[in-house]
């Protein structure tokens, strides 16, 4: 048995253990056993990249700082304006300080995201997500837009440090009235809820998420279903 | 729940997702297999207790996710790096 045959083999007998033994110190000390050696193979396959100093480390601990940052949370106080409707036009600032209009993307689907915050926990991840598939969504056509309450400064800062290619913009000032504008803004909190509209081509809502807790991600999948439908559609109706 | 799809042939050393459909890492994670073309079962933590309680046991009893099974790697909160070592430790890429 190879040296990975036996790991796995061994592996599976541990997993099997977990309700077979009775809830008690020694099984928790058991388990964190287990969670300390996994964590030390983990590291020492990561020991053997270089050592990463000065600024790059300085970069390096800036774009991890979300890991550490406090954990945002509440119930979604908004439900969003509903699907079926023209998806309002504004303008807003991008990084760069240029207007951006929702209309200057009229005619190919938009994905409009509002997020609470730059540098939050869950936002970093949700951004990080879209920013993994953009090959898809350039693939099918689609436009990314992502709103926050944050300035064009900070947006600035954060697509730096975390990749971001697609639109950030700036609900800065007047703060948030976009999203009042879309009925996602939390006045207890003075930034918006986790949501997603799909706008079609024409500019009318086709698919909406409002997150039900603010650290829930929609559902990428749900997302992509939705688009090959949209985009399905609009082959199918020869537009 | 499978993503993914057959290497065809071989038996290849299953992997595992452990997540909620909510949480960004545990799509970036699916995602990260499916464009691998990896398949993998994916065992959604709040509708699965009997996943919840598994990875509690892996994890010194923290609800972490993802957490993926790689063979006889447990890879808990991977990131992409942590998994390419993992799949490919095992053949898998």
């Amino acid at each position: 048995m190879g040296r990975t045959n036996r790991l796995e083999e061994l592996e599976g007998r541990f997993s099997q253990l977990a309700n077979q033994l009775q809830d008690s110190p020694e099984k928790e000390a058991i388990s964190i056993l287990h969670a300390m050696l996994q964590e030390s193979r983990r590291e020492f396959a990561a020991g053997a990249a270089p050592a990463v100093e000065g600024k790059e480390r300085a970069f390096e601990q800036v774009a991890n700082l979300y890991k550490s940052a406090p954990a945002m949370g509440g119930a979604a106080e908004n439900e969003g304006l509903p699907k079926g409707g023209l998806a309002p036009d504004f303008t807003l600032l991008d990084a760069n300080g240029d207007p951006v209009s929702l209309s200057d993307f009229r005619g190919q689907p938009i994905v409009l995201v509002f997020y609470p915050l730059d540098w939050s926990p869950a936002c970093s991840d949700q951004l990080s997500l879209y920013e993994s598939e953009m090959s898809e969504f350039q693939r099918l056509g689609v436009q990314v837009i992502a709103v926050s309450v944050d300035s064009l400064y900070s947006h600035g800062a954060w697509s730096v440090v975390r990749g971001l290619t697609f639109p950030l913009l700036a609900d800065f000032y007047p703060k948030g009235e976009v999203a009042r504008l879309y009925q996602v803004y939390r006045t207890s909190d003075g930034f918006s809820e986790r949501a997603l509209f799909l706008i079609d081509s024409q500019g009318v809502i086709r698919y909406k998420a409002v997150s039900p807790e603010l650290p829930h991600i929609p559902d990428i999948y749900e997302l992509f279903d939705q688009l090959r439908s949209l985009i399905g559609k609009k082959a199918s109706t020869g537009n | 729940m499978s993503g993914g799809s057959n290497r065809g042939g071989q038996s290849a050393v299953p992997v595992t997702v452990y997540g909620t459909r909510w949480c960004a890492a545990t799509q970036f994670v699916r995602r990260y297999l499916d464009r691998l073309n990896v398949p993998y079962t994916f065992r959604d933590m709040d509708h699965d207790p009997e996943a919840a309680t598994q990875v509690r046991w892996w994890t010194g009893g923290y609800l972490s996710h993802p957490t993926v099974q790689v063979g006889g790697d447990i890879l808990v909160e991977p990131t992409s790096n942590d998994l390419q070592t993992a799949l490919a430790r095992n053949r898998l890429i």
